[in-house]
């Protein structure tokens, strides 16, 4: 940026020069016509030049950069969401099932595990309280068949 | 009291949580702030409470501008006056009223570029604070790929136009000031051509970079948002093929957390467009009136016959032009890219 800077310098004062020089010299006459053509081709040297010599590097540090921001945020933001779903997705399936319970008359405590999916579905609960081996049974077959947790993966104490 | 306090304790351990990020957009500048509303109402009224703010700061520069404007008219008339005597001198008068004239104005543009140079870096920065929030705001909604590159696009378009101006555009329009009083002063053809020149490269580089980006965002806009819409679309397929009871939870707890997300990007997107706004229009008016003046004094100055102190001052409001493309250029970037967050995704 610094050299574009002294380039768009440099061209304007070797053109206040040329001019001072044309206005010094007069519109007629032969050195007025030698000093046209001296000062053009000073004028073209001045902005050719520089850009012969111009390295041209891709800009590829700054996109890389940035797209790393933007993944780091949308990343950090989707975590946020999903844990906030699976929050929610875990405290109502344990209602549920605490909810199948008093209507049976049982006191438990349940914690549901979720899967890492993308998705977060109930795949395993454990369960604890004093419960009759009928009212586990009935409750088992609800939360396979409503919350599609397998017996295997229901873990009574 | 007691109970009042158990009430908010048990609110707090019972509430349940509908986003765990909070979305909120950062304060506006200082000198934003003033013009901001205190209370939020409708988005029109807020927009028209930050523009009657600004037209009301307006006076001071108004008079400041107006003065000058007498000031140059005065000069013009002067040179007039005293060229049309009979003697050799009127060529040293015009130098010496054109001179006069580029000093008077030279002051107040100096000041302006300042001013101009200023709101560009205040608008980036706050750019810079304001689009990962919102980039945020749009992933957690389920637009991951459009807020990415919603957020890249912008970046890179805001770092290479605020780099570009600082860099090679501001020191263009003192480029272009010079070339124009040396032209005026000396009549020369070829520094008025150097000065056409600097002033289309300033036009077409703003031009082509505001071109580029509305393209680019309506392009990837499209292709992103549909692939996004997709996922979602997926999402919904997946969550209805599940057993009900575990379907209709995924759905509640997935619209519960997106609403409130929704909610909050909607808010943050709002006031981060009057922010924006707020920091842009102060400076504008006060440009936009010198460019509008300087245009009616350029005119009027013309009546008298000077050609080169009504050129000069047609050049100089021409360089309050490029400032008012150049800040308004950074301000159009956020803009736009702050309604394509609001719009979400599809």
């Amino acid at each position: 940026m610094q050299g574009i800077k002294e380039y768009l310098f440099g061209v304007i004062a070797a053109a206040i020069l040329c001019a001072i020089v044309s206005q010094l010299v007069g519109k007629d006459g032969l050195l007025s016509a030698a000093v046209k053509l001296i000062t053009g081709i000073f004028m073209l040297l001045t902005l050719v030049s520089p850009v012969l010599n111009l390295k041209i590097s891709a800009p590829g540090e700054i996109f890389s950069d940035i797209s790393l921001q933007a993944d780091q945020i949308t990343s950090s933001a989707s975590d946020s969401t999903r844990e906030t779903i699976s929050g929610i997705i875990k405290e109502k399936t344990e209602a549920y099932i605490l909810d199948k319970a008093n209507l049976h008359g049982a006191a438990l405590t349940v914690d549901v595990s979720l899967s890492e999916s993308e998705i977060p579905e109930p795949v395993s609960v454990q369960i604890s309280g004093n419960v009759s081996p009928y009212t586990r049974k009935i409750l088992s077959e609800t939360i396979e068949k409503d919350l599609g947790i397998a017996t295997e993966a229901q873990i009574w104490n | 009291m007691r109970k009042l306090i158990v009430l908010i304790l048990l609110a707090v351990i019972f509430a349940v949580p509908v986003s765990a990020q909070e979305y909120t957009a950062p304060e506006a500048p200082d000198e934003a702030l003033g013009l901001m509303p205190v209370e939020r109402t409708t988005f029109g009224q807020d927009l028209w409470t930050v523009v009657k703010g600004a037209v009301g700061k307006l006076q001071p520069e108004l008079a400041a501008a107006v003065k000058i404007c007498v000031a140059l008219v005065a000069i013009t008339m002067a040179v007039s006056l005293v060229s049309s005597m009979p003697g050799k001198s009127a060529k040293v008068v015009e130098l010496v009223g054109v001179i006069t004239a580029a000093s008077l104005l030279l002051q107040q543009t100096g000041s302006m570029i300042r001013t101009g140079a200023e709101t560009v870096t205040q608008l980036s920065e706050y750019g810079k604070l304001l689009l990962p929030v919102m980039t945020a705001a749009l992933a957690a909604q389920g637009g991951i790929t459009t807020s990415g590159t919603l957020y890249v696009s912008t970046t890179v378009f805001d770092a290479l136009l605020t780099a570009g101006i600082s860099a090679i555009l501001i020191p263009l329009v003192y480029c272009f000031l010079a070339l124009s009083v040396a032209s005026c002063a000396t009549g020369q053809d070829i520094l008025k051509k150097l000065c056409d020149f600097a002033k289309w490269l300033s036009t077409w580089l703003l031009k082509t970079a505001l071109y580029i980006f509305t393209g680019f965002i309506g392009v990837t806009g499209v292709v992103s948002g549909t692939a996004d819409a997709t996922a979602l679309k997926a999402t919904k397929l997946t969550m209805s093929g599940m057993i009900p009871v575990v379907g209709g939870i995924l759905s509640e707890a997935s619209e519960a957390v997106l609403v409130g997300v929704g909610v909050m990007k909607s808010t943050a997107g709002t006031y981060g467009l009057l922010a924006v706004i707020a920091i842009w229009i102060a400076p504008f008016l006060q440009i936009g009136i010198r460019y509008l003046l300087l245009k009616l004094t350029a005119a009027v100055c013309g009546v008298f016959g000077i050609k080169q102190i009504s050129a000069l001052i047609s050049a100089f409001s021409d360089a309050m032009g490029l400032l008012l493309g150049m800040t308004s250029a950074i301000c159009i970037i956020l803009l736009i890219s702050l309604t394509c967050f609001l719009k979400g995704v599809g």
